[in-house]
């Protein structure tokens, strides 16, 4: 079970309203590679890996929650006051029409989320391996998001965000490393 | 939100978060006997500082015992 905990992880501050750079925080919201697809993907694959990396696919995925949290509020407080002609300036135009002033589970072009963006491959070696690479990817995008927005609120957020992605990447490797000492003294589970 | 509780908010947030990066540590570090100490250490700031948070602003979670007289005004934290 959860318990909601009704305050972000890290402060997250808007001054603007800027729908352009929401649209561009899609990606991090519902895309490939972004927080709903991490939390999902982590949440998914801890019943077939070993015990002794359940509580890290547990306590990552429910972190990437936290994350999803804020990318929303990001986006929320970027749009909210944003009038139809602003939206559509911004290339959100389709999406208004569709969700009025909603978030949805869209990527940066508008492209619904779907599960194929995730795997459960039933083999903790292979699965760890995408969990390494999906950390990878979110902070590069993380990077090209900092890179393009010249929000110096949201850029704080931002690093914030993509520090992390590194260190849920180094925990992922050294879990890697445990599992393959196991393999080596012809461990059973 | 006041000037106050927006500093004791960020105070809380920085002591879960701390919590939070010990654990994850721990979980591939679990032999580590000093990290462990620093984990417990990180706990015990984090529940004393959510504790003053509460009794000053209300309830963050619904495991917090409430006063049924009063009611909540934590804001929701895309409102804060």
């Amino acid at each position: 079970m959860w318990v909601y905990d009704k305050k972000l992880q890290y402060p997250v501050e808007v001054r603007d309203t800027n729908p352009t750079l929401a649209k561009y925080l899609m990606e991090q919201y519902g895309g490939a590679d972004g927080e709903l697809a991490a939390a999902l993907r982590y949440m998914n694959q801890r019943y077939t890996v070993p015990e002794k990396v359940i509580g890290l696919l547990t306590d990552i995925s429910t972190e990437e929650f936290s994350h999803l949290e804020m990318i929303a509020t990001m986006i929320y407080k970027l749009t909210k006051d944003a009038t139809p002609d602003q939206l559509e300036v911004a290339g959100l135009g389709a999406h208004f029409v569709s969700h009025g002033h909603s978030l949805f589970y869209n990527n940066a072009a508008g492209v619904p989320f779907t599960a194929t963006y995730i795997q459960a491959k039933g083999d903790p070696i292979a699965d760890l391996y995408e969990d390494i690479a999906a950390e990878e990817k979110a902070r590069a995008t993380y990077q090209w998001l900092i890179d393009i927005s010249d929000d110096p609120y949201i850029n704080d957020s931002l690093r914030f965000l993509r520090e992390r992605e590194n260190v849920h990447s180094m925990r992922f490797r050294e879990a890697v490393e445990m599992l393959k000492e196991d393999q080596i003294q012809k461990k059973i589970f | 939100m006041s000037e106050d509780q927006r500093k004791m908010l960020l105070s809380l947030q920085i002591a879960d978060f701390n919590v939070i990066e010990w654990v994850l540590y721990m979980h591939t570090h679990p032999d580590d006997l000093a990290a462990c100490q620093k984990e417990r250490d990180a706990m015990k700031i984090a529940a004393k500082t959510r504790k003053s948070y509460e009794a000053l602003y209300g309830p963050l979670t619904i495991l917090t015992p409430i006063s049924c007289s009063k009611n909540s005004e934590t804001p929701w934290p895309w409102q804060v």
